[in-house]
């Protein structure tokens, strides 16, 4: 038997431990209520929105994306590690993880990943929310101008660069939730973040606060030439900084404990 | 003699400054119950945690299936079950989803999980959320976990705690019968000495780290004879006194109008009744006093005289 094949197993494990949960809703509607929300601002305010020479689809995803990455993200991936990794504080369960026949490391990454992809499922929601948003804006709206549906491609790749800049806070969120069993931690954390990059929004660094690097990643957007240079600097270090935290993390709770 | 399935040697742990293995030698012979007795804060926890590699192995060695559990750990957990205190279950999944769940990390044939709900019993409730599940029924499903990968051996950790006596007592025919049935060697720990003491072929009893007794709970019995009291009513107990005395017979202190003598065995009882008669005594009462494992129990962890006497010759012929 080879890592792969422990990996394997144990994601599938924890892909079945997430049904009926609470963290697997979350991710699907959280994305909708936010679009959901900015339906109805356009339904009924687009024309203060949408003015002469905008892309009305780039409009619409530039008002999504910046609730997404400035309130929504740092709160959202909180509640979403706390949750999981609450599903084994509450059971007892991390002596039984760590007495199975798999090296502990495996147990960690495949954590780790099931995180990683409920935040991924979240973001394809989003995409696809997105769409049939503003294929109901074109319906109920039609002098908005959502019929010529164009540049979408770049809404794409922004949605890409978002998640690949959350890896960070993903990381960070996943070593407090499975180091401390407290859900109060994760979010008051999460709640500092937002705070910090709203005040904090025109400092001249802001761009190396990890908590600001899903920001940063759309602060262009829409200009083609910024958002497809994939891995700029705020993607490179969120997934530098994420992997060392990750990788860290582990050491720190390898070395735990467990009662 | 049969190989031992656990054998540790010389092991010491210590959390911080407070020393709560103390060179403990366990030796679980292969095909047993083996009760690991003592009272709460003893250090069997402890022992059960690095047994399953939840706690590092300091200073000693420690063989599991004949393999060194430093080396070994994770061979050593796919051919061993287990059960801390209270199962881990999901709550928010039905028992047959808990098992699924186990089953795709230990990679066992789907087939499995219908067995040990079968061997538990809980083949009827398998599609119930586990949240409605009493707390019997959940030790159980803990068992049909820890049974999941067909495991040669079995740690349980208090496994009773918090059950009813029916409860209880579902749990303790469950083990008898995944021994006697299906050969597994079961590694019991208990502060319930009526538990052990149904249900355990082979017994060890620690304290404070240290270990107090091993071995077979027969030879315990035969160990606790030795300071069995031999109570006496007679018609004349200054000449019962005497005469005894002259027979380099030991007396305890007397109290009221009994006589008690220091007896080792039964045919013991037999020559004092007969010497007694034959001396023309009328002999109104005897009355052994045999300590059951309760009180033994207590007078081994109390560090009572009576313990040092019942340990010495059996510890050492165990080790």
């Amino acid at each position: 038997m080879n890592a792969l094949i422990y990996y394997r197993s144990s994601v599938s494990s924890e892909s079945l431990k997430l049904k009926n949960t609470f963290s697997l809703w979350l991710s699907i509607l959280a994305p909708c209520a936010l679009i959901g929300m900015h339906v109805l601002v356009f339904w009924s305010k687009g024309q203060h929105f949408i003015t002469e020479g905008v892309n009305p689809w780039h409009r619409f995803a530039m008002q999504n994306f910046s609730l997404y990455t400035i309130l929504l993200m740092p709160i959202f991936i909180a509640l979403l590690t706390s949750l999981t990794n609450g599903i084994e504080h509450k059971s007892n369960g991390w002596k039984h993880l760590n007495s199975l026949p798999l090296p502990k490391s495996t147990i960690y990454t495949a954590k780790a990943t099931t995180v990683v992809g409920l935040v991924l499922l979240s973001n394809v929601v989003f995409v696809l929310a997105y769409l049939a948003a503003g294929l109901f804006l074109q319906l109920v709206r039609p002098d908005l101008g959502f019929e010529n549906i164009v540049g979408l491609q770049v809404v794409f790749v922004a949605v890409l660069k978002m998640f690949l800049a959350t890896f960070v806070i993903i990381a960070v969120q996943f070593w407090l939730s499975i180091r401390w069993s407290s859900f109060a931690l994760s979010m008051g954390v999460g709640i500092v973040a937002i705070i910090t990059v709203i005040v904090a929004t025109q400092w001249e660094y802001i761009h190396l606060y990890p908590f600001a690097y899903p920001l940063m990643s759309i602060k262009n957007f829409p200009s083609e030439a910024e958002v497809y240079n994939l891995f700029s600097q705020e993607v490179l270090l969120s997934l530098g900084v994420g992997l060392l935290v990750f990788i860290l993390g582990y050491f720190d709770v390898s070395r735990k404990r467990i009662s | 003699m049969k190989p031992f399935i656990i054998e540790t040697h010389g092991l010491n742990y210590s959390f911080g400054k407070r020393q709560v293995l103390q060179n403990l030698e366990l030796r679980v012979p292969q095909g047993a119950i083996f009760g690991f007795l003592g009272p709460n804060g003893a250090g069997k926890s402890t022992t059960i945690r690095i047994l399953l590699g939840l706690l590092p192995v300091p200073k000693g060695q420690v063989l599991v299936h004949g393999q060194d559990l430093k080396e070994n750990r994770i061979d050593i957990l796919r051919r061993t079950g287990s059960l801390i205190e209270m199962p881990t279950l999901y709550r928010h999944l039905s028992g047959h989803d808990n098992l699924e769940m186990h089953r795709r990390m230990v990679q066992a044939p789907k087939a499995r999980i219908a067995e040990v709900l079968q061997i538990v019993g809980l083949t009827q409730d398998a599609h119930r959320k586990t949240k409605e599940y009493s707390l019997g029924m959940s030790q159980r499903l803990g068992i049909a976990l820890a049974l999941m990968a067909d495991p040669e051996l079995l740690i349980l950790d208090e496994p009773t705690n918090g059950l009813d006596p029916s409860g209880i007592r579902e749990v303790r025919e469950l083990l008898v019968r995944l021994n006697r049935d299906f050969g597994k060697t079961i590694f019991l720990s208990s502060h319930l000495l009526s538990e052990i003491e149904k249900c355990a072929t082979e017994l060890a009893i620690i304290d404070k780290g240290g270990m107090l007794y091993q071995g077979s709970l027969q030879h315990l019995y035969e160990g606790t004879f030795q300071s069995n009291v031999l109570q006496l009513e007679t018609s004349n107990n200054a000449i019962a006194h005497k005469l005894l005395e002259d027979h380099q017979y030991q007396l305890l202190p007397q109290e009221d109008d009994v006589l008690a003598v220091q007896v080792q065995d039964k045919q013991q009882v037999a020559r004092i009744n007969r010497f007694l008669v034959v001396n023309g005594l009328e002999v109104f009462r005897l009355s052994t006093h045999t300590y059951n494992l309760e009180e033994l129990f207590l007078n081994i962890t109390k560090g009572d005289v009576a313990a040092t006497a019942i340990q010495e010759p059996v510890l050492f012929e165990r080790l």
